[in-house]
């Protein structure tokens, strides 16, 4: 029986490493999938996994519906939506307008001739003399 | 009127060959002037004004090809103009042709007077029957002008605001100032201002008589002011129009 004791008690020793160090690992992943307990000490060493938390959190602010960044999104998302199907219809519209105005030039240059002749014949004698 | 001034010189050969005949029917009554005046009768030898006869043909001559010449222009212009209605174009031909019918066979009539006193006559008829200057081609100018604003320059107006509005209450809503605002306003005032001014002014202007002009000689002043809001109008639409474009570029 003695010649067991040292034996046993080296075996708990080994054992009791064994368990600490499964209890820290699975503690450890535990915690990784939670972006929250970024303090929690039992993460630092989980730390090569916290990019992948902020590049998660990166995507969800782009989300035009995310409460987190409501503030943010009505000052850039509105107008990038807004603008960005405007500049080929609106230029064409403006483009259209501007064809509309260089006829309406011609058309008047035309009237303003029409009614130069007109009062040109006018004002030539037209009576017995 | 640039139209006019090209097809001048192309018409007048045309027209002189259309006075040809009256001119020619002149000729044979004055070559010898001496013998018409002296010979056919009395009365024959001096007009209203102490004129001659031949002196009176003479004139008449000239005032009839002049006429003719303007006339052959005119129907030219007329008939290959773009801006002027399909029916103001078959009502304007139809004056104009019959001027050119009824002048020329004034011509041979005066040509063949044997009187001073019938000639003189007959030659203030070239102008109170037919008032080619003073009313026929106005009448064509004015007409051609009222289309040209009805035809082109009025639905130009209409299509600049349609887009205009739709920018504004679509994408560029932004954009839509009170100064914008103002000028759409304004815009859509003048069109219609426009349109009412012009509604039915060339048929108007087209239906005028040389005996409504003898009875009233400002009887186009009216159509020509008319013309001249219109185009003010106009001016003033174009300026909104650019006001508007401004804002929104």
């Amino acid at each position: 029986m003695s010649r067991r004791t040292p034996g046993t008690a080296a075996a708990v020793v080994v054992s009791v490493t064994l368990l600490v160090t499964l209890a820290a690992g699975c503690s450890s992943h535990g915690t990784t999938g939670i972006p929250s307990t970024p303090a929690s000490a039992v993460s630092s060493p989980v730390m090569t996994t916290a990019p992948a938390a902020p590049s998660v959190a990166a995507v969800v602010t782009t989300v035009p519906s995310a409460p987190a960044n409501a503030a943010a999104a009505p000052t850039v998302s509105p107008s990038a939506v807004a603008t960005t199907p405007t500049p080929a219809g609106a230029s064409s519209d403006l483009a259209a307008v501007n064809r509309d105005l260089a006829a309406i030039d011609a058309g008047s240059s035309a009237t303003d001739n029409e009614l130069a002749a007109g009062d040109s014949a006018r004002a030539q004698n037209d009576d017995a003399q | 009127m640039n139209r006019l001034t090209r097809a001048t010189a192309g018409c007048a050969a045309a027209a002189v060959t259309l006075v040809g005949l009256s001119t020619s029917a002149f000729a044979a009554t004055t070559t010898g002037p001496t013998a018409a005046t002296s010979s056919t009768s009395p009365a024959g030898g001096a007009g209203q004004h102490g004129q001659s006869l031949t002196a009176i043909q003479q004139r008449a001559a000239a005032a009839i090809s002049r006429r003719l010449a303007s006339l052959s222009v005119a129907i030219n212009d007329v008939t290959n103009s773009t801006a002027i209605s399909s029916g103001d174009k078959t009502t304007l031909l139809a004056t104009l042709n019959g001027d050119v019918t009824g002048l020329t066979a004034l011509g041979v009539t005066i040509a063949a007077d044997t009187t001073a006193q019938q000639a003189l006559t007959d030659y203030k008829t070239i102008f109170t029957g037919f008032r080619v200057y003073a009313l026929a081609l106005p009448q064509v100018h004015f007409a051609a002008a009222a289309d040209t604003i009805t035809v082109t320059v009025l639905p130009k107006l209409t299509d600049a605001q349609s887009k205009l509005a739709a920018l504004l209450a679509g994408v560029d809503s932004g954009k839509n100032t009170p100064a914008v605002q103002a000028a759409m306003a304004d815009l859509a005032t003048q069109i219609t201002a426009i349109t009412g001014a012009t509604n039915g002014l060339s048929a108007t202007v087209l239906a005028y008589t040389p005996a409504q002009y003898d009875a009233n000689h400002a009887l186009l002043s009216p159509s020509r002011a008319s013309l001249a809001i219109s185009r003010n109008d106009v001016h003033t639409a174009r300026g909104d129009i650019t006001t508007v474009t401004k804002a929104l570029a």
